[in-house]
């Protein structure tokens, strides 16, 4: 006994020097972020009235509009949707025997589980092993209070178990549904910590059996059919994919190479929506607020899976985790080498409004390009996404500046293309009858590419300012070359660059800095982030034509849990968004994150394929169906391709600029720097390449594809065999893509092996 | 035990720094490896298809895979998989589709068989591991023969037959997998001999335990075993394909049928990683690196395991790495072609890759036994073209050769292979210096060497003349330069003799230390007695001068002669290196020799010993120079000026204790020794204490969170 008041006493001092020494690092991002508007009810200016079902076990009609009834059962607290005009049950919140048979024969909680809307899952407050529980919304123990509203419904549900307490706000509209989960209804009055709530894990639950598909955004997109579920192997397992890259502090270095365990973390979603194709119809689903910290589930009727249907749900994140090291902790008598980490979640709940809208889609409609359209127009008209100033037919070059050398007992900075010898590049290609050109300069900075750019001088090897202010002169005169000075403001890499892996980098909640396996990898604290921001603006506030790009800033977001100023990935979107809308200037990002596509001109290092996940059995350009004729894209660069027919055909299909990466110099010289992944790269090797790719594409593909008045979307993508795509855009334009080793034939036009087609929409 | 656990820490730490981190997002995942480098290339292997079930089965019939184990493929490309929880063995057509179903041989159920190979005639021949048989069936299932356990003295000790691994030899007779070695046997079942014997090795701690144990701990010793095989396969011309754990020899070998190891051997490879031999070589070789080379990668320390290993019809061997799910592909020779695949939930990833075959077209299939899948995976046309370069290389069609290895430079200009095979191709053209360049970029120090010495050798033969000149007017120089070196250093020691300089400056004091080199008994004599008018700051600066003239060899030194990678130079480490063991050296010997009646001050002790460092700062200088015309075959003359010249300092540093403290030789060599013991004791505690540092540093940070979890 007596030695447990010494140890207390002890961690009591300990403790409060550290929380002393902590104090006053001006980490957090007061002042900066603009104050949040409180969140509005769906019912605003509205009076509920307490509902009371005549007879609770079976659906009573709600409300309705137009097209749709929204029914409600209140003894499961469950909703579907019907359609108004034939009484054809369309969508079902709660699984029904007709669907799934063994229904009634299942387990309390599985059943319960198939018939919530919503289902939670939390920890009790001194747990360190990740010991989650879960609740269901459909459980009878469980009391649910409904309020009834014109167009709607507002449950209120009291779990029995952990006396957690959440509103649900239910809204049909004119094209679909919107639910939303008000931040300030989460009533936590037990001993234990929410974690996590999914909504409508079950809405939509297709049989292996249907025809029709899921549909994710891992990657550019992807599907899962229904009927190919029993081909993945014994052992495949649900995908999860976390929107805007990894929300687990220890997943964000997982892919690294320094890290033995070669598990990779979750695939990222760029943008928050999932689809699910049955027969004739089909939703989306998106999330319009609150996504920041939110994954979606993708669970295939596989081997491994209990309940044997294909379903999608959103998994709304509210508490941060990070890893516990007990090495000295003894628990439940476990204290063995694979036992060593726990994770605990954090003390305060994030408060964060979330709201989902769903889209429901018949006919023609009812297929991942319908879905792509409707949430194309949802975010054009709703100022999520902007039309780019910039030109779509464009070559998009990245010049590579330089980079550090490792070799030796001094820094020493390799230069791969001065600022000159990148106006001498432009103007051969210029020249070369390239009309467009956008340019992206790489490691222009003092040490280049790789280091935190504390301050963003031009490197002296390159040109220095004199060499800046001359390209800029080149940029206000050549207006058919558009330049980005490509920065990294969120990396950091041991030893390059001025940075304190104390005070600049993130935090996990125990107070070490989140890195990699050898510690040589960190991630900038957004107040630092900021203040890097700052100083790269002073120094191109002279220039007026060059323009900004920014690297990561549309792959991820990150959350800095130090105890002194935690910043939660909500507030680094906003700091994001910040700087984008900060400047004057033209931005270029750096991947295509929801929150990005609305201030950036430029999009660079889009993916073109999905993540290649077992259970995906289609790629698909959903992103790109989003996107194009709206912001124009980039993705992998052609010189570093195995084979650039290949990905001219991927280019093509996927509507992405022509996009190369290219120097002055040989590749052979960066062997002793951190960049060698450019393997070939020397422009003089290229160029005549680059100009015969460009002269095809501005021939054959964007007189179609690219109008100078109103704008061309790409509205359609269909897999008419394995090997042979179709493409449609919105001008009647058709192109077909063969990537099969023969010729193959589809509307009666002969594509021949590994080539296209494009049957103009103009001429028809 | 601790400790180790420290060296060994350290030592996967000085491993691990070699390898660097990559920041943009690659876009291919493949690479290469040269040296510890992994360098990024353009995609190897593309991710066709995989086999998840059987198609095409009855519905009596599991369509799935349970933890099979082994995968082979016959003449005409059909599969057979040792399904070995499923208890049998299927035979399907490239795509999965079910050809036959082996469940049975006579009259008993096969017993989790985990090896299968196709025989002539669609015969089958399983290793029934859990009935302890192989057994031989025709194509409709039939029992043609079954083999036990061969009757031989020699297979007495086997307790337990589990044949794992099988292969038929194509002269007729079988091998069997047998952990040390591979057993062959003939068609009778008759033992024919053990194939591939790994050697045991001599191992210094076990020799010294059991010098020291008893009969009773001898038994808990426990015998040491040979590297075990982990898998095999054998190809048309009966030469044994093997995987093996034997870190010596390498984990990839090539046995012929008497079984010697024809490929390449990471003992016969300079600067590779091998034991005490290698320390007194490189002592002989002046410190000469080598690129290192070993088969796949360490894993935090840890050597790979090749769980399967494939060939091809040109001898492209493959192999898959079990912790880390990786693919390498090496060529003929052992040169690493690609490395690609990986663990994870993707396709085109693994959880246990355990078997891999290869078809006609050079796809891949990779057997995952976790998984129960097989996944296909398609070469793409570039590195079909670097093995095509590699087979015209190996051919002897080096025109051939060096037009595939340009096209594969114009899609990767970095790939290292590449270059070697342009400059081989330079070598065998008479281009020495092109030849260099490349050996250079790739970095091969063993094949620039020889293209080095062409290059003398030529440019000997073209300026005899000014070759001759120039070497007369160097020797004359550097004689001059001595004889003015030996007066000058003479008349300061003269001088401070008779004491005509009352006290050294730092000048004198310098020549004072020349003047070591040439009369070092009466320079030390002239310092012991002199107590007071030394100059510390010479001694200084003479320290000074040996860390900036290291520095001056670093960058200066040619190619072939360096001592430690560009890349890896750490100016902490090099001035450690340096200063460490002069300083301890010169604290011990002072603490040991005052113990021993010794007649000396520190200053004095330090002021010789830095007098002792003249040489090092000479010969480093001079080794420097003189490596840009030496070949490594007179890396011997190399070797006595940089490593013959610590002989001669370790002299001098003796002769400084015997003379400054007037001992005999025995209590000389005595001091000597305990001060080696305190440098040694002065190392140890300092590292012992910084662990502890570190401990407790943990331990309070330990503290600190459990006191975080508590609220």
């Amino acid at each position: 006994m007596r030695k447990r008041q010494w140890l207390r006493l002890l961690t009591a001092v300990l403790a409060g020097g550290i929380l002393l020494s902590g104090c006053a690092s001006g980490r957090d991002l007061t002042g900066i972020l603009p104050e949040k508007a409180e969140g509005v009810s769906l019912f605003e200016g509205q009076n509920g009235s307490a509902y009371q079902a005549q007879d609770g076990g079976t659906y009573e009609t709600i409300c309705e509009n137009d097209r749709y009834t929204l029914q409600y059962r209140q003894d499961i607290a469950a909703i579907a949707v019907t359609d108004r005009q034939t009484g054809e049950s369309l969508w079902d919140g709660a699984v029904t025997e007709t669907l799934y048979p063994e229904l009634a024969t299942s387990t309390k909680v599985w059943k319960d589980y198939m018939q919530s809307l919503l289902a939670i899952t939390y920890a009790s407050k001194d747990d360190t092993r990740g010991n989650f529980v879960r609740e269901y919304s459909a459980a009878p123990e469980n009391t649910v209070e409904t309020q009834r509203y014109a167009n709607g419904l507002k449950l209120t549900v009291a779990f029995a178990n952990s006396s957690i307490r959440l509103q649900l706000e239910i809204a049909l509209e004119d094209d679909g549904l919107r639910l939303r989960i008000p931040a300030q209804g989460i009533e936590e009055n037990g001993n234990y910590r929410l974690y996590a709530v999914e909504l409508l894990p079950f809405f939509g639950a297709a049989a292996k059996e249907e025809e029709g598909y899921l549909f994710y955004p891992d990657g550019s997109g992807a599907l899962s059919y229904f009927q190919q579920t029993e081909s993945k192997h014994l052992y495949a397992t649900p995908l999860t994919l976390d929107i805007y890259g990894p929300i687990l502090q220890s997943d964000f270095f997982a892919d690294s190479e320094s890290s033995a365990s070669t598990v990779s973390a979750n695939p990222t979603a760029m943008l928050p929506v999932y689809g699910i194709k049955r027969s004739g119809r089909a939703f989306l689903a998106a999330v319009v607020e609150g996504e920041e910290y939110a994954q979606i589930l993708v669970n295939p009727s596989i081997n491994m899976s209990t309940i044997k249907l294909n379903r999608c749900s959103f998994s709304f994140i509210y508490r941060e985790q990070y890893r516990v090291y007990l090495s000295n902790i003894v628990k439940y008598g476990e204290n063995q080498a694979t036992n060593l980490y726990g994770t605990r979640l954090v003390e305060d709940l994030l408060p964060l409004d979330r709201e989902v809208k769903l889209f429901f889609l018949e006919g023609d409609q009812a297929d991942y390009s319908g879905m792509a359209g409707v949430y194309r127009d949802y975010l054009r008209e709703n100022g999520w996404m902007n039309a780019s100033s910039a030109a779509q037919d464009a070559l998009s070059l990245t010049l590579f500046m330089g980079a550090q050398s490792d070799a030796g007992l001094l820094p020493d900075y390799v230069s791969m293309t001065t600022l000159e010898q990148a106006q001498s590049i432009l103007n051969q290609y210029l020249d070369g009858g390239v009309e467009n050109l956008q340019v992206l300069l790489r490691g222009w900075t003092q040490h280049g590419y790789g280091y935190v750019p504390d301050q963003a001088k031009a490197a002296s090897a390159v040109g220095g300012q004199k060499g800046l202010e001359a390209l800029d002169r080149f940029a206000a005169e050549h207006r058919g070359a558009r330049i980005y000075l490509e920065a990294n403001l969120t990396d950091a890499l041991e030893g390059k660059g001025r940075f304190s892996d104390g005070r600049d980098v993130i935090q996990q909640g125990n107070g070490s800095p989140v890195t990699d396996g050898m510690q040589k990898q960190f991630l900038i604290t957004p107040a630092k982030v900021w203040e890097n921001f700052q100083d790269v603006l002073r120094r191109v506030n002279g220039f007026s034509s060059l323009q900004m790009g920014y690297e990561t800033l549309g792959l991820r977001l990150y959350q800095d849990q130090n105890d002194d100023a935690v910043v939660t990935r909500a507030d680094t979107r906003d700091l994001f968004e910040q700087m984008l809308a900060h400047q004057e200037r033209e931005n270029a990002v750096e991947g295509g994150n929801l929150y990005a596509l609305r201030y950036a001109q430029q999009l660079y290092n889009v993916p073109i394929s999905a993540s290649g996940n077992e259970i995906t059995d289609q790629e698909i350009p959903w992103f790109s169906m989003v996107v194009y004729g709206s912001i124009p894209y980039s993705a992998e660069p052609g010189n570093l391709a195995y084979d650039l027919n290949q990905i001219k055909l991927k280019w093509i299909e996927y509507g992405c600029m022509p996009h190369f990466e290219l120097a002055e110099n040989s590749p052979t010289l960066l062997q002793d720097t951190d960049y060698n992944e450019l393997f070939t790269c020397k422009n003089e090797d290229w160029m005549d390449r680059v100009l015969t790719l460009y002269a095809e594409f501005q021939e054959e593909i964007w007189p179609h594809t690219v109008e100078e008045e109103g704008t061309v979307f790409l509205s359609r993508h269909e897999i008419l065999d394995e090997d042979l795509i179709r493409v449609t855009y919105s001008n009647g334009t058709v192109i077909l893509l063969n990537y099969g080793d023969t010729a193959q034939t589809a509307d009666g036009c002969t594509v021949e092996a590994n080539d296209y087609q494009v049957i103009g929409g103009d001429e028809e | 035990m601790k400790n180790t656990r420290v060296v060994s820490a350290v030592l996967s730490l000085v491993l691990l720094t070699g390898m660097t981190g990559m920041q943009a997002a690659a876009y291919s995942t493949d690479y290469t490896i040269d040296g510890n480098d992994r360098i990024a290339i353009p995609e190897t292997y593309l991710y066709s298809y995989s086999i998840n079930v059987l198609e095409g089965a009855g519905p009596e019939t599991r369509i799935y895979f349970d933890q099979p184990a082994d995968l082979r493929m016959d003449g005409e490309e059909n599969l057979y998989v040792a399904d070995t929880k499923n208890n049998r063995v299927v035979k399907m057509d490239k795509t999965g589709h079910l050809l036959s179903l082996y469940t049975d041989a006579g009259d008993t159920k096969l017993n989790q068989p985990q090896g299968v190979w196709p025989g002539p005639d669609g015969d089958v021949y399983i290793a029934d591991t859990g009935n302890q048989r192989i057994v031989h069936l025709a194509e409709d299932g039939s029992l043609i023969q079954e083999y036990g356990l061969p009757d031989s003295p020699v297979l007495s000790e086997v307790q337990v037959y589990s044949p794992t691994k099988i292969a038929l030899s194509p002269t007729g007779g079988l091998y069997v997998l047998m952990g040390e070695t591979i057993m062959s046997i003939d068609e009778e079942n008759n033992f024919r001999g053990y194939i591939g014997q790994t050697d045991v090795g001599f191992d210094f701690v076990d020799w010294l335990l059991r010098l020291v144990a008893s009969e009773a701990q001898k038994v808990m010793i426990g015998k040491r075993t040979a590297a075990s095989y982990t898998n095999f396969t054998v190809n048309d011309e009966g030469l044994i394909y093997a995987a093996s754990q034997d870190e010596k020899e390498g984990q990839i070998k090539v046995l012929n049928s008497v079984g010697n190891n024809i490929y390449r051997k990471l003992s016969s490879i300079d600067g590779s990683f091998s034991g005490v031999n290698d320390w007194v070589g490189r002592y002989f070789s002046g410190n000469v690196i080598n690129k290192p080379f070993r088969y796949g990668e360490l894993v935090d320390g840890e050597e790979p395991v090749f769980s399967g290993i494939a060939v091809d019809k040109n001898g492209m061997i493959t192999v898959a790495e079990k912790n880390t799910g990786k693919l390498y592909q090496y060529d003929q020779t052992g040169n690493l072609l690609t490395v690609f695949g990986g663990l994870g939930s993707n396709q085109g990833e693994f959880t246990i890759p355990a078997a891999l075959v290869t078809d006609d077209a050079g796809r891949l299939y990779v057997l995952d036994s976790s998984k129960g899948n097989i996944q296909v995976f398609e070469p793409t046309v570039f590195i079909q073209k670097v093995q095509q370069a590699t087979i015209l290389y190996n051919e002897g069609d080096y025109d051939g050769a060096s037009a595939l290895w340009n096209e594969v430079i114009a899609i990767d200009e970095t790939y290292p292979l590449a270059h070697i095979g342009l400059a081989s191709t330079a070598y065998k053209a008479g281009d020495w210096e092109a030849a260099m360049e490349g050996y250079r970029y790739a970095n091969d120090r063993v094949q620039y060497a020889k293209a080095f010495s062409e290059y003398r050798y030529h440019f000997m033969q073209e300026h005899f003349l000014l070759v001759v000149l120039a070497a007369a007017a160097v020797l004359v120089g550097i004689g001059a330069l001595a004889v003015l070196l030996s007066r000058q250093s003479k008349r300061v020691l003269m001088g401070f003799e008779y004491r005509q300089i009352p006290k050294l400056g730092v000048g004198t004091g310098m020549l004072m230390g020349v003047s070591l080199l040439f009369r070092p008994r009466r320079t030390m004599e002239s310092v012991k007695n002199s107590r007071g008018r030394l100059s510390v700051p010479a001694g200084m600066l003479i320290l000074l001068l040996a860390l900036i003239v290291r520095v001056f060899f670093i960058y200066t030194v040619s190619y072939s002669f360096q001592d430690v990678e560009l890349e890896d130079v750490n100016l902490l480490l090099e001035t450690a290196k340096i200063l460490l063991p002069f300083f301890t050296w010169v604290g011990a010997s002072y603490l040991i020799s005052a113990q021993f009646n010794g007649e000396t001050t520190l200053e004095e002790n330090f002021v010789a010993a830095s007098y002792c460092m003249v040489p090092y700062v000479v010969a480093e200088f001079a080794a420097a120079l003189l490596s840009h015309i030496l070949c490594v075959s007179e890396k011997t003359l190399f070797a006595v000026l940089v490593n013959g010249v610590m002989l001669w300092m370790i002299w001098l540093f003796i002769r400084a204790i015997f003379i400054l403290n007037d001992y005999g030789t025995g209590q000389t060599l005595l001091v000597c020794l305990l001060s080696l013991c305190a440098v040694i004791l002065i190392w140890f505690i300092a590292l012992l204490g910084y662990t502890l540092v570190g401990r407790i540093f943990q331990f309070v940070r330990d503290l600190i969170q459990e006191a975080s979890l508590l609220t």
